[in-house]
């Protein structure tokens, strides 16, 4: 059963960036593209495992900062190689200024 | 309603004569394209240069899924037409669907031949014509494989010579007893197969294979050949050249012989199908290249536009081998008899080798191994048939003038310049002229001129400074897929604009992604750092994780923490600090790394702060692309009995000047006391010999992928003048950089003669030292005068905004609320 987590003040998370979320033994990444456009997804890049929280942001996609592999960051899915699973999202909730994550 | 177009391949002929209608007449056609392949359209020309590692498979997508929308063509893909219904008009599709047609055109292209020799249906016996042929090749030879490529021409070099780079070992097996053999000589074969085996490629030629043995999964384990020899492969590819595939028209009744036959204005034999590249056949030939697959494309589209067009006939090219180092150019009629005779020349210094084929007093063939640079002459003179009795051999063997080959002022205005599109000298130079073009991607953009191969863009660059002079951008790349134009142009809008952030750059200049990407964001952030120190404000987002942490992240997300040890000279409290660290963090690695300093690895993002507060040491910023990456040092005079110069002085002088000022790269330095060069600074970007009596300065080493000696600037007598040339040097740097790129490439697009005559020149070397002078300034100040690491730990929300990874284990929603 999933339910919902607060993460931190929206005014906190870094602007186009991403942040490292530890849920036990999963790692999700979150991405701030504005005040009202948050996105969570898996943070480990399905090709070799890169940290996607530390990528760079280019639109709606993130850059893993290993290879270089783009992924959508809304759907989770790899651009630039096929044959790779997508990562998984999560469903986000922002209210009163505070960001959740169904975990 | 418009007539009915169905393509049926959506392969370079397909896409290129739909394209070619859309120019004449975007709304005479409702278009469908027939795909079988999983992949838009791409240029399957490119194919050798990924597995080469010279690109990557997005990069030779020529036709996305966008195109296909925008331009109102409906592609049904990964779906191939299995039956033509002639009466009904009507194409029928693997998966059922039915699609009706006014005018059909056949662009099936061909398929690889497959040599029926016992177990060649085994798993790993595979051809090379697709993306997923290649990235199939890729995999196995990335695991190291040991391969077998099975026909040594064309083809199958470019893929040995790529998988060999992807990892493999791989064996080229050839029945002829030389490589090429129809299109080199013996004595070009041998000298282009001792280059190859140079690159770890091995050859079995005059060799016959007689079966491929396989596993009991039925995968390859081996090949044998006629003779009973065996050699141990996991892979074969088969490489033994292309067959029509014809297939459905066979079926539908259309005139095949070996491929479909077409009249000279591609028509079968059904008045309403068409057919063009690699699957048909016009008057008894087949063709296997780009060149007149394009001409038949645009002959097929101006027929269908109804649109005035010449009868197609056979198109002459040069044949080159597009392995990288390796130069070879073949054309024309290159086999001696009774009437054909050739003059040769053969350069055993360079290893270069000429042989010019000749008949009736009329040059018809060419082959070329090493230097190429009068490929084009000869290939002028073939299309002319161009009447040499009167020039002496050596006259014919030896242009005499000093140019690149390219002598593009007495090319005639109708020569193909580019093959593959067929785009003549004459329509390069109106588009330069009409369009305002100054680069070689404009002139492509334009032109179509080299998009495809890419092996004339020398030839374009020539025509453009021939056009333009110095106004010419010749080679300048462009950017990124953002934008349209080059580096330079974008550094001068920036200029001239004043713009301050990235967002004003991006808008002002009509960026086609409003975000930008990966390539452009961190590179105008810089080039906004160069040009207005101190007024632009540093965009953190725009960075690269490794300047964005101020640490260089590993393979499993962690980082490296490097402090700064001038010239590899280190105390004992430094020693004793780095291990009190290396303790209390249980530091999984610690090594002195090749830079001369000691490295810490395996560090976590949120303890960074945490080793640098405990560390207390300056950032050795091994992880930006700054001045002073590293100043490999001798011990120099102090201590070797053969030294010139106290190395260590000059180290830190130039360290504690430059260190940390943002460059397009990182700048490695060396400096060694004698010319025994213990420290080996001619692979650097600035080196130092210590000689009697001064000092010897290098610009433009390098090592690392491409290893490149550097270049004698000067000879001088003190430290000073030291610290002058390679402040103005590095600010020469900054400024002419494209990000990413060495100072060697920067060097030599420049042209090592004139950097250097600019360098010596005092006005403009001070001028740059000027402007790197209120630079570092600038620099400095941005941190307080802190080194990176302090400033950073001062920088509390940027602190908090990186290095925070948050823990929810057990966390439930009420937190926080
Ligand atoms: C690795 C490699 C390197 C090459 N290098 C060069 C080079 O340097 N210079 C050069 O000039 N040429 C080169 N070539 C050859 C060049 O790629 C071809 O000449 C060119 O692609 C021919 O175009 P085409 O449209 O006839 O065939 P293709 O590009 O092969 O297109 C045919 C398409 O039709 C599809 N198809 C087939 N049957 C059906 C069906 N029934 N239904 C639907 N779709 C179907 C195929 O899947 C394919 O996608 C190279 C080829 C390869 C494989
Ligand atoms: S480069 Fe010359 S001076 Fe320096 S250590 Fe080597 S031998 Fe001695």
């Amino acid at each position: 059963m999933t339910q919902k987590v607060y993460i931190a003040e929206v005014a906190d998370l870094p602007l186009k960036m991403g942040l490292e979320v530890k849920n036990g033994a999963e790692s999700i990444a979150v991405f701030k593209l504005s005040d009202t456009e948050i996105y969570a997804i898996g943070n480990i890049c399905p090709h070799a495992g890169g940290p996607l929280a530390d990528g760079m942001v280019s639109g709606k996609e993130v850059i893993c900062p290993l290879h270089s592999l783009h992924l959508n960051l809304v759907t989770g899915q790899p651009i630039t190689e096929d044959d790779l699973e997508d990562v998984p999202v999560y469903e986000t909730a922002i209210e009163a200024g505070k960001f959740y994550i169904m975990v | 309603m418009s007539e009915r177009l169905v393509v049926i391949g959506n392969g370079m002929a397909g896409i290129r004569a739909v394209e070619n209608v859309l120019q004449c007449n975007p709304d005479l056609f409702e278009i469908t394209i027939i795909g079988d392949e999983n992949y838009p359209a791409y240029n399957r020309i490119l194919l050798s240069e990924v597995l080469e590692k010279q690109m990557d498979w997005p990069d030779i997508i020529t036709n996305n899924e966008a195109w296909y929308d925008e331009n109102n063509v409906r592609l049904i893909n990964h779906d191939p037409a299995v039956a033509i219904d002639r009466t009904q008009q009507l194409v029928t599709t693997a998966s059922g669907q039915v699609v009706p047609y006014d005018q059909l055109v056949l662009a099936t292209g061909s398929y690889p031949f497959v040599l029926p020799v016992p177990g060649h249906t085994l798993t790993n016996v595979v051809a090379f014509r697709t993306i997923n042929d290649g990235k199939y090749m890729q995999r196995l030879a990335q695991q190291g494989a040991s391969i077998a490529v099975i026909g040594g021409g064309l083809l199958g070099l470019e893929a040995a010579a790529g998988l060999v780079d992807q990892g493999a070992s791989v064996s080229v097996i050839e029945l002829a007893p030389w490589l090429m053999a129809t299109q080199l000589d013996e004595t070009a074969a041998k000298l282009l197969q001792k280059d190859l085996e140079a690159r770890g490629l091995k050859f079995y030629l005059g060799a016959q294979t007689k079966s491929i043995l396989g596993d009991e999964s039925g995968k390859v384990k081996g090949l044998q050949f006629d003779n009973g020899e065996v050699i141990d492969v996991q892979m074969v590819v088969m490489s033994l050249g292309i067959r029509p595939e014809t297939a459905i028209a066979k079926a539908a009744g259309l005139k095949v012989d070996r491929g479909i036959q077409v009249d000279d204005f591609m028509r079968t034999s059904d008045s309403r199908i068409y057919a063009i590249g690699e699957c048909m056949e016009h008057a008894g030939a087949c063709i296997g290249t780009v060149a007149p697959s394009y001409v038949q494309a645009k002959i097929v589209a101006d027929v269908l536009c109804g649109e005035p067009t010449e009868p197609f006939r056979e198109v002459q090219e040069t044949i080159e081998l597009k392995v990288p180092g390796i130069d070879l150019i073949s054309a024309g009629h290159i086999k001696e008899n009774d009437q054909v005779k050739s003059i040769i020349a053969m350069d055993e210094v360079n290893n270069a080798y000429k042989r010019i084929f000749v008949k009736d007093g009329i040059v018809c063939g060419e082959i070329l191994y090493g230097d190429v640079s009068d490929g084009n002459r000869y290939f002028g003179m073939i299309k002319h048939q161009e009447d040499i009795q009167e020039y002496q051999a050596t006259a014919l063997l030896y242009n005499g003038q000093a140019d690149d080959g390219n002598d593009v002022a007495s090319m005639p205005l109708d020569e193909i310049v580019c093959g593959c599109n067929g785009v003549t000298k004459g329509t390069i130079l109106d588009a330069i002229r009409e369009k305002d073009l100054t680069s070689v991607e404009g002139v492509g953009k334009a032109t179509r001129a080299g998009t495809s191969c890419g092996k004339c863009k020398p030839v374009i660059e020539a025509l453009l400074k021939l056009e333009l002079g110095d106004k010419a951008e010749g080679m300048h790349e462009v950017m990124c897929d953002c934008t349209t134009l080059s580096y330079e142009a974008i550094i001068k809008a920036i200029k001239e604009n004043h713009w301050l952030t990235s967002a004003e750059v991006r808008a002002g200049l009509n960026w086609l992604n409003p975000d930008g990407c990966d390539k452009c964001r961190p590179a105008i952030n810089y080039y906004l750092n160069m040009l207005f120190p101190g007024e632009h404000k540093e965009e953190v987002s725009a960075r690269w994780a490794n300047e964005r942490y101020l640490a260089n992240i590993q393979n499993d997300g962690t980082f490296s923490v490097i402090p700064r040890m001038i010239a590899g000279r280190t105390t004992p409290e430094q020693l004793i600090k780095i291990a009190k660290v290396a303790e209390k963090f249980h530091v999984p690695m610690i090594k002195v790394v090749n830079a001369s300093r000691i490295g810490l690895y395996g560090i976590r993002k949120e303890d960074l702060p945490k080793v640098w507060h405990e560390l207390d040491m300056d950032s050795g910023e091994a992880y930006e692309k700054t001045a002073i990456r590293e100043i490999k040092t001798c011990v120099g005079k102090d201590w070797c009995r053969f030294g010139n110069i106290n190395t260590e002085t000059l180290a830190e002088k130039l360290d504690v000047a430059f260190a940390g000022i943002d460059t397009p790269h990182k700048v490695k330095l060396g400096i060694t006391a004698c010319p025994r060069n213990c420290s080996e600074v001619l692979t650097k970007d600035f080196g130092v010999i210590g000689i009697d009596g001064g000092y010897q300065l290098y610009i433009g080493g390098n090592n690392g992928t491409q290893v490149v000696a550097a270049s004698l600037l000067d000879v001088v007598e003190t430290e000073d003048e030291i610290m002058t040339y390679f402040g103005a040097y590095l600010q020469w740097y900054r400024e002419h950089g494209h990000y990413g790129e060495r100072t060697f490439k920067v060097v030599q697009r420049a042209g090592v003669d004139n950097v250097i005559a600019m360098l010596k020149d005092e006005s403009q070397r001070n001028a740059y030292l000027e402007r790197g002078e209120i630079a570092k300034k600038a620099y400095r100040d941005y941190r307080n005068g802190l080194e990176p690491w302090q400033a950073r730990l001062q920088d509390e929300t940027t602190l908090k905004a990186l290095y925070t990874v948050v823990d929810i284990t057990g966390r439930t929603v009420k937190e926080g609320q």
